[in-house]
């Protein structure tokens, strides 16, 4: 019944389909026949259609010559023209194999299996658009293993550290795949106190202190003297120590053989004793206010106290005058000509309880620092020496100084910096770090330094010179700018005190005078403690934030 | 004169000395986030000059002793390249809740032979300015951590390969991870044999 349709349209159809639609008819027809030659790639269908169009004359009389099934057209069986294709595709895997084998086929008019021969020959002449698509091998592939991988896509990198770890966590406690073995101490680190908040690290930004300085910077510096009053009689002799400031506000000043006290409050001036020697030197007691400790030339160290104005104890020892005193707490530490520092124990009898062997000349400076911690010396053998607490071979022998080295001054807010001062040989002021024993820094003042004392609110330092200006120089730490010079002595500066709250400075100069100058600003007692609090903890901050 | 400038910068690592500044660079940047985060007071560390940098160092003799042997440990399986992970965590001490969790991730180059002599090519220049990358973002770390409300303990962790035997002295744990947690990765260097990747964990707040 098919096959009698078909031939029925062949012969009607096919001289009208022919003049109406040559074009695309001979254009398959070549394209068949370039595709039976060479039947096997995509690109050739292409190639032959491009071709047949060029060369039109040659093809055209082929076309007309061309074998009956070739004449055949497909107009009237569209469906199954449309079929054809995706038939062959998908009755077998390997469609570009099979087509080229078909197409052959066609030529030689053999028939495939599933196929009529009538079919076959209409089908001919419409696999040609077929010939256009490329279908891919897919022998090689493995679908079922590719589609497994992407969607088990194990990229772990990719991953965020949360859900890695996460990861990580489940797979532990599932006890699967490869882990890593977690091995702690079975001792643990030491717990720290329960009581220890950080409350340091409470605090994360703050400005540091440098504005205090700033503004000091900025201040006036009197250059005269706010008082004088008259030192008559006065031992110029460098390597004494004969003027202290009590924290009662007592001034005490040795004047050859006599000691007299000055009452800075109410300015009253008294006499505390005529000694039986020469006096080198005075100390006051930080504990116990109303006593002080005075040196002398028969190499005794006695100790007076004020308010009975008695003296309390006569302790002795020495070999030669004592011309330098420094207390820490209950222990007083003197100085001899001698070179030894002797350690007594103001309040059991057998007061001597150490001595400090190391210097060769007369020890003329001594300080202990504010902890206590440590004492160092100054002797007229230009060594510099720092004594840790109660030891008596020096933590430190410090040799820079070419003079005798009698100014010495721990700084009260920097632990461990020591300043010194040289004589006249060497006029230069040392900076050390007393813990390590290292140079700081020094500066060339030009003069010799006869006393060095540090600020206790600001950081700067003055000191007292000798020739040839016999001036006060206040400094500023650590960039070591002069603040002010100040001048008013006729003779060198012996020594340096400073008043209990900071404010005033008075110098005992060679000239018979005590002068006292406005240097420091008069801070109340409030603002300094404030200025303290703020120090200590920016400090802290700046070690903690860094 | 330049060959001076040559010789001395080494162009070589061996597996000894990466191991020595991989185990060094654990004690101080466990060090530092001791002090950072406040775990035990700022008087009982004393500030000292490495890797160019002002760093922190413990005067604890027992904290010390801790640490080295830790360490000591450590070193050990690094010259074996048997380490994964050195773990630090805050334990609150209250709660006993994780707080904060700084995991050092360690990549051994399994290539090599585990012979200490070994060498590798390495800019030494290189490692050390890396180690301090390392150590300042440790250190600058503060800024951004939540602040530790109540005093912690802390403990040290090392992941190694399960061919490794527990020595004495020392116990299989869990992974004490922060529960809830933000993680950060920061910088990493790499000694060419030895990379450390620290990633630092805290409670979300």
């Amino acid at each position: 019944m098919e096959n009698s349709m078909s031939k029925q349209c062949d012969l009607k159809l096919n001289e009208p389909i022919l003049s109406s639609r040559v074009v695309p008819r001979w254009q398959r027809k070549e394209l068949e026949k370039s595709k039976s030659s060479r039947p096997n790639s995509k690109s050739n269908s292409n190639n032959a259609s491009f071709s047949s169009q060029s060369n039109v004359s040659s093809t055209f009389g082929e076309s007309f010559s061309g074998p009956a099934e070739s004449r055949k057209t497909p107009c009237k069986l569209p469906s199954l023209t449309l079929n054809m294709p995706y038939k062959t595709t998908n009755l077998d895997g390997t469609p570009k194999k099979k087509l080229s084998s078909s197409l052959k086929n066609q030529n030689k008019v053999g028939t495939p299996k599933k196929l009529s021969k009538s079919r076959e020959g209409k089908r001919s002449t419409h696999t040609t658009p077929s010939c256009d698509r490329f279908i891919p091998p897919r022998s090689g592939n493995n679908f079922e293993n590719s589609g497994f991988e992407l969607l088990n896509d194990e990229d772990e990198s990719k991953d965020s550290p949360t859900t890695r770890r996460y990861k990580d966590g489940m797979k532990q406690n599932l006890n699967i795949g490869h882990q890593p073995k977690i091995l702690n101490m079975k001792n643990k680190a030491p717990v720290p106190a329960m009581n220890l908040l950080n409350a340091q690290s409470k605090v994360l930004f703050a400005q540091s202190g440098g504005q205090v300085n700033r503004k000091a910077s900025a201040r006036a510096i009197p250059q005269t003297a706010w008082r004088v009053l008259d030192a008559p009689d006065v031992n110029n002799d460098y390597y004494l120590n004969l003027l202290d400031w009590s924290v009662t506000n007592y001034l005490c000043v040795a004047l050859n053989t006599s000691v007299f006290l000055w009452n800075a409050g109410s300015g009253d001036i008294m006499e505390l004793t005529e000694h039986s020697s020469q006096v080198a030197s005075v100390r006051w007691s930080p504990i116990v206010p109303e006593i002080v400790a005075i040196g002398d030339y028969n190499n005794k160290v006695c100790l007076w106290n004020i308010e009975k104005q008695s003296l309390v104890r006569v302790m002795s020892g020495h070999t030669d005058r004592v011309s330098s005193l420094a207390w820490n707490e209950y222990i007083l530490s003197s100085g001899s000509r001698s070179g030894q520092i002797f350690h007594h124990d103001v309040r059991v009898s057998e007061h001597h309880v150490a001595t400090l062997v190391g210097h060769d000349l007369e020890v003329c400076g001594l300080a202990y620092s504010k902890d206590g911690k440590y004492l160092a010396s100054g002797a007229n053998d230009n060594k510099v020496m720092v004594w840790a607490d109660r030891e008596t071979t020096p933590l430190h022998t410090l040799i820079e100084h070419s003079a005798a080295v009698k100014a010495l001054a721990w700084c009260p807010t920097s632990k461990n910096l020591l300043a010194s001062g040289g004589g006249t040989q060497d006029r230069q002021i040392c900076f050390w770090n007393a813990a390590h024993g290292t140079l700081q820094h020094t500066v060339d003042t030009g003069s010799q330094v006869s006393s060095i004392l540090w600020s206790k609110n600001t950081k700067e330092l003055v000191t007292g010179h000798g020739y040839s200006q016999n001036q006060l120089t206040v400094w500023k730490y650590p960039t070591m700018t002069r603040l002010a010079e100040l001048t008013g002595h006729q003779d060198r500066v012996l020594q340096l005190a400073m008043s209990p709250d900071g404010s005033t400075v008075v110098s005992l100069g060679a000239d018979e005078a005590l002068r006292l100058w406005k240097i420091f600003d008069c801070e109340t007692e409030k603002k300094t403690k404030r200025s303290d609090k703020s120090r200590s903890t920016s400090s802290k901050l700046s070690m903690n934030c860094r | 004169m330049a060959s001076c400038v040559e010789q001395a910068t080494e162009t070589t690592i061996s597996l000894k000395g990466s191991t020595k500044m991989v185990t060094e660079f654990f004690y101080y940047a466990i060090n530092s986030i001791l002090y950072q985060r406040g775990i035990y007071p700022s008087e009982s560390f004393d500030t000292i000059t490495k890797y160019n940098l002002k760093i922190v160092d413990t005067c604890d003799d027992k904290l010390k002793a801790y640490l080295s042997n830790v360490l000591d440990t450590l070193e050990g399986w690094l010259k074996e390249l048997n380490v994964q992970k050195l773990v630090l965590v805050l334990q609150d001490l209250e709660s006993k809740e994780n707080v904060e969790r700084w995991a050092f991730d360690v990549t051994c180059d399994k290539s090599i032979s585990a012979n200490p002599d070994f060498t590798k090519p390495a800019d030494l220049k290189h490692i050390q300015r890396g180690i301090q990358d390392v150590i300042r973002q440790v250190v600058s770390s503060i800024t951004f951590l939540p602040i530790l409300e109540s005093p912690c303990s802390f403990d040290l962790l090392i992941y190694c390969d399960q061919e490794v035997s527990t020595p004495d002295g020392w116990d299989e744990t869990t992974a004490k991870l922060v529960i809830d947690s933000e993680d950060l990765p920061l910088k990493s260097f790499t000694t060419s044999i030895h990379s450390v990747a620290p990633t630092v964990s805290y409670r979300r707040t």
